[in-house]
């Protein structure tokens, strides 16, 4: 042990706090006596309150690395820090909101009860619960449906309705895998522009997979693009674009630039 | 008129005509070739011997359907106990399914003469092999509801949620259509296998023992009539078996489970 006095290492300083990070991160699974490499030695670091988007093609391991992090999933071998501490740590700690491709509601529930299933399980009380459900319906403009049974909503207002119930609890860290995969054109991009606000208000750490890529320039900061077999992080693209979004800046020539290296990415996994 | 509703009313209506049909036929035939009462008689003949033996004939329905009932009780309890236990634990509940789809294939009514060793030919003799004839059948019913696995298993997690709350929030639910399924797949089970049961031996009052005693003695009209009523009874219990899953299943959106 040093004799100095203890002060804190000037590195902690000046480095933002974690949001989300992955270091040296592998998953392997095995398939039929055969080893599949999931994720090979990823490494990623996205400070608190950061949007970052996922893309890449199927099967390069981008739902198995948000897993990882909703601590469904353990890793091979690295460290997955989630709002500063392990994935398992933030779980318990109620500091998760994740948000799935299919809604994923409970069809015998209410709409409200829904939202407010978190809470339920947290021990809130009823009462407690049901006002923070409603302020969240209210906030991603599902005012009215509170009693309605999800198959009486369309999958756009499905999609909403699982948003909501990803934030009851505030999390400080969002995780969704691909949630507008399954919505139409016009109604992702509406989606998009309602998420981008609650973010602003909100400000958790957002990790956000996608496979379009005008969504994922649109929403992030920053963007990851990955490969395949082995599943890796290829380059991490930024997002120099102003806050907030807009939806003119889809029609930037900045806009189609980011897109463009991207697109390009993908295609040659960075090669 | 919509054309739903119209769909319904020649469900309804096509099978009453084509019943009636073969029931004139069958009048008709006896009528014309003189056939004997012995051999077979006729539907009106059957019909009058039915309403005139009303009595007795409701005592012993009474009798049988209460034997199917708690039968069926019985092996709802059992089966809920079993799948609840072994639900958790992987292998033991592909265990568990497998030997309740081999139950359900085996004619488990012929241990009736193994079950009346140890309980005699008793009304209880009845009621237990009609649990045991049912509680493979329900219990793969439960089983598989309740290892019904979902993406909501993944949400329950990352909200914290302890065993007790992923069972009764998740489970329970998820697995209430296939147990509300088993109970209308084995409502009419539980009263065909009483009437077997009791054919076999048991209390005189019930419709099976009756059945056989007519049988033996060549009363054809009364053996016809009790035969009348045992049908109303499986009606009955298939009726009420499908309001309960209609009921249980409209308030959710469900659809039913078909296995
Ligand atoms: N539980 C598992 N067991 C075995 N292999 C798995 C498991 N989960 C994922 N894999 C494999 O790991 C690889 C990465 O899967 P993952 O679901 O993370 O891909 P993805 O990038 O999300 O793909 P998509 O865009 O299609 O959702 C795939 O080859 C997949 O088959
Ligand atoms: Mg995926």
């Amino acid at each position: 042990m040093s004799q100095s006095t203890v002060t804190t290492p000037p590195a902690a300083v000046v480095s933002p706090p974690v949001g989300l990070a992955a270091r040296g991160v592998n998953r392997a699974f095995t398939v039929k006596g055969k080893e599949l490499v999931a994720l090979q030695d990823v490494d990623l670091e996205i400070a608190k309150g950061e949007f970052v988007s996922i893309i890449g093609p199927s099967g390069c391991g981008k739902s198995t690395l948000l897993r990882i992090f909703a601590d469904l999933l353990p890793v091979t071998s690295g460290t997955p820090v989630v709002d500063g501490v392990t994935p398992q740590l933030a779980r318990e700690d109620r500091r998760l909101g994740v948000v799935f491709q299919s809604a994923n509601l409970m069809p015998w529930r209410s709409v409200l009860r829904n939202v407010a299933l978190p809470l339920e399980v947290m021990g809130r009380s009823k009462a407690g619960r049901e006002k923070t459900a409603a302020e969240l319906l209210k906030m991603v403009g599902l005012e009215g449906y509170e009693k309605h049974l999800p198959r009486q909503l369309s999958g756009g207002m499905q999609q909403r309705v699982a948003i909501a119930r990803a934030l009851s609890t505030d999390p400080k860290v969002l995780l969704m895998d691909e949630p507008f995969g399954a919505l139409d054109e016009i109604t992702r991009e509406r989606l998009n522009q309602e998420l981008m606000e609650i973010w602003a208000r909100l400000n958790p750490t957002v990790l956000f997979i996608t496979h379009s890529i005008p969504e994922a320039v649109y929403l992030s900061n920053r963007v990851v693009v990955m490969a395949a077999r082995p599943g890796r992080v290829v380059e991490v693209v930024d997002v120099d674009l102003p806050q907030p979004r807009t939806p003119e800046m889809r029609d930037a020539p900045e806009f189609h630039a980011i897109e463009a290296r991207i697109r390009h990415l993908l295609a040659t996994g960075g090669h | 008129m919509s054309p739903a509703a119209k769909d319904r009313l020649i469900a309804v209506v096509s099978p009453v005509v084509a019943l009636v049909m073969l029931f004139g036929l069958w009048e008709l035939v006896i009528k014309v070739r003189n056939i004997k009462e012995l051999i077979l008689p006729a539907p009106s003949d059957i019909l009058i011997q039915a309403w005139r033996t009303r009595g007795t004939l409701m005592e012993y329905v009474m009798f049988t359907g209460k034997e199917a009932m708690v039968g069926l009780v019985a092996a709802v309890c059992v089966s809920l106990f079993l799948a609840m236990l072994i639900h958790g634990n992987e292998t033991l509940s592909s265990l568990g399914a497998g030997l309740a789809g081999a139950g359900r294939a085996l004619p488990t009514i012929v241990l009736y003469p193994v079950v009346t060793v140890f309980l005699g030919t008793t009304s209880t003799a009845v009621i237990v092999i009609i649990a045991i004839t049912l509680v493979p059948l329900l219990f793969g019913y439960v089983l598989t509801g309740l290892t019904m696995r979902s993406d909501l298993d993944d949400l329950m997690h990352v909200a914290g949620a302890d065993g007790w709350q992923k069972f009764s929030l998740v489970r329970v639910p998820m697995a209430l259509p296939y147990i509300v399924t088993g109970l209308r797949t084995a409502l009419p089970l539980a009263v065909i296998s009483a009437i077997v049961a009791e054919y076999f031996g048991g209390s005189t009052h019930t419709l099976g023992a009756f059945i056989r005693l007519q049988a033996g003695q060549l009363h054809t009209l009364d053996l016809w009539a009790a035969i009348v009523f045992a049908c109303l009874l499986g009606v009955l219990a298939f009726v009420v078996g499908d309001l309960l899953e209609r009921a249980a299943l409209r308030r959710r959106g469900d659809s039913p489970v078909l296995l």
